[in-house]
């Protein structure tokens, strides 16, 4: 870029600075449009300003205007375009729009493009029961023109008062049902869905390691001499005292004590009194 | 509760040395040997061998007299534990390593650490046990090693036990495999 279309941009955007404290409409008077019809472009694509534009002798080359607040839900939209932008961002008509390139709006499933006649969805306060927050004032190195996507994105706005007001319900949870089986082989089809084609027998999921058989029937008893599992460790261990002419000291209580307070003769005759099953 | 019961095993006085005519005794007048543990070890492999450890359990029943008598009452009516620190103790003060008591079930274990070893098989070391509980608990009982414990079982199933312990099976499971006998 040149120097000197550098220094055309500064002293347009010194102008357009010079302007922002007057009303919201300014025309920049530039080449007339016959002479340069691509560069124009226009600003605030409203009837008002396309009305001010149009008795503009010459047109302007760039019709600047402040943002425009966002208009009430109640108030219908000036026309289908601000209608479509006010359902994508909430925040008012349309800024900035080059009149060579068309205006591509497309609804996406998350953002269905409702009917005109509905009110346009304004983005939800973040906090509720608070003050509304005063309309954000443009700084003075910021420029006049933004792109639209620059704007939060509503959905966000969305999201976050369906969170905040979805019923909650109470979720209650129950153990699920004891199966029948203990253990065994559990055989279970799986999901088959049509395509179509004849294909052959469905695999089946099996779990566990034991075949069909093994599995014993609910309230079946098995022998006696396959109930009783291997012990895998002393279930009480007596420790000798203190070798020591002095008076033991207190012993701990334990639990295998409590349950079995039996003499060493007593014990002895259990253990000699074991035989082979 | 008695008082013998809440006194540990006092070793003191255990030993009398008479140097004079050269003769070790016991506090409750019995004669020992000091022998050196190489010299016991290879007597009892062979009485082992032969099938004989009489020797060796009659030696197991003379230390569970002297636990009873320093146990002062009847050994059948003490707690285990009042049982067990007298013939740990006096077990102790002979070399023959430290005695612990468990139970598995309704079966009686015993486990002798840091005993000296005679013979692969332990048998040597089940024989003494068995003599000190023969003695404690006036009736015979057998001692079966199976791994590093001594299972008390009626003399009438030691050698099937036994058996179960050379083909491989633990303690648990040889637990298992004994039911109480109906009264």
């Amino acid at each position: 870029m040149s120097s000197a279309r550098i220094q055309k941009l500064k002293s347009l955007l010194a102008r357009v600075e010079q302007r922002r404290a007057q009303p919201r409409l300014h025309a920049v008077p530039g080449a007339p449009l016959a002479a340069a019809p691509a560069p124009t472009i226009a600003v605030a694509d409203d009837f008002d300003d396309d009305e001010l534009f149009a008795k503009t002798d010459p047109p302007p080359a760039l019709l600047v205007t402040e943002r425009k607040p966002a208009k009430s839900p109640a108030s219908p939209p000036a026309s289908p375009l601000e209608d479509a932008m006010a359902l994508l961002d909430g925040s008012g008509p349309l800024t900035v729009q080059s009149l060579a390139e068309p205006i591509a709006m497309r609804p996406t499933a998350e953002q269905p493009l409702p009917r005109a006649s509905e009110p346009p969805r304004t983005p939800a306060p973040v906090g509720r029961g608070l003050e509304p927050a005063p309309a954000p004032v443009p700084r003075a190195a910021e420029p006049l023109v933004r792109p639209r996507m620059s704007a939060p994105d509503p959905s966000m706005f969305d999201r976050a008062e369906s969170s905040s007001t979805m019923p909650v319900a109470p979720v209650e949870f129950r153990p699920a049902p004891a199966s029948p089986r203990s253990s065994g082989s559990v055989r279970e089809q799986t999901l088959r869905f049509d395509t179509g084609v004849d294909a052959a027998a469905q695999p089946q999921v099996d779990i566990g390691n034991l075949p069909p058989e093994a599995a014993p029937e609910p309230g079946e008893q098995r022998p006696a001499s396959q109930r009783a599992l291997p012990l895998t460790a002393a279930s009480h261990v007596v420790e000798p005292g203190p070798l020591s002419s002095a008076v033991a000291p207190a012993r701990a209580v334990s639990v295998a004590r409590i349950e079995a307070p039996r003499s060493f003769g007593e014990l002895l005759e259990l253990s000699l009194a074991l035989r082979p099953r | 509760m008695t008082a013998s019961e809440t006194s540990g095993f006092d070793p003191g006085d255990y030993y009398a040395f008479d140097l004079a005519r050269g003769a070790v005794h016991t506090r409750h007048g019995d004669r020992v040997l000091v022998l050196s543990a190489d010299v016991i070890g290879p007597l009892v492999s062979t009485a082992a061998r032969h099938g004989d450890l009489t020797a060796i359990r009659s030696l197991g029943k003379r230390i569970g007299d002297d636990a009873a008598r320093s146990l002062n009452q009847d050994a059948r009516r003490a707690s285990p534990e009042a049982v067990l620190s007298h013939v740990s103790g006096t077990l102790a003060l002979l070399g023959w390593g430290v005695l612990s008591l468990e139970r598995w079930g309704n079966a009686l274990a015993l486990n002798l650490s840091g005993a000296p070893s005679l013979d692969p098989d332990r048998l040597g070391l089940a024989a003494l046990l068995g003599g000190v509980l023969s003695s404690l608990g006036g009736r015979d009982v057998a001692c079966v090693p199976v791994g590093v414990r001594f299972v008390i079982v009626h003399p009438s199933i030691a050698e099937t036990v036994w058996g179960w312990a050379k083909e491989g099976v633990d303690l648990g499971q040889i637990v298992v495999r004994l039911s109480q006998e109906a009264a």
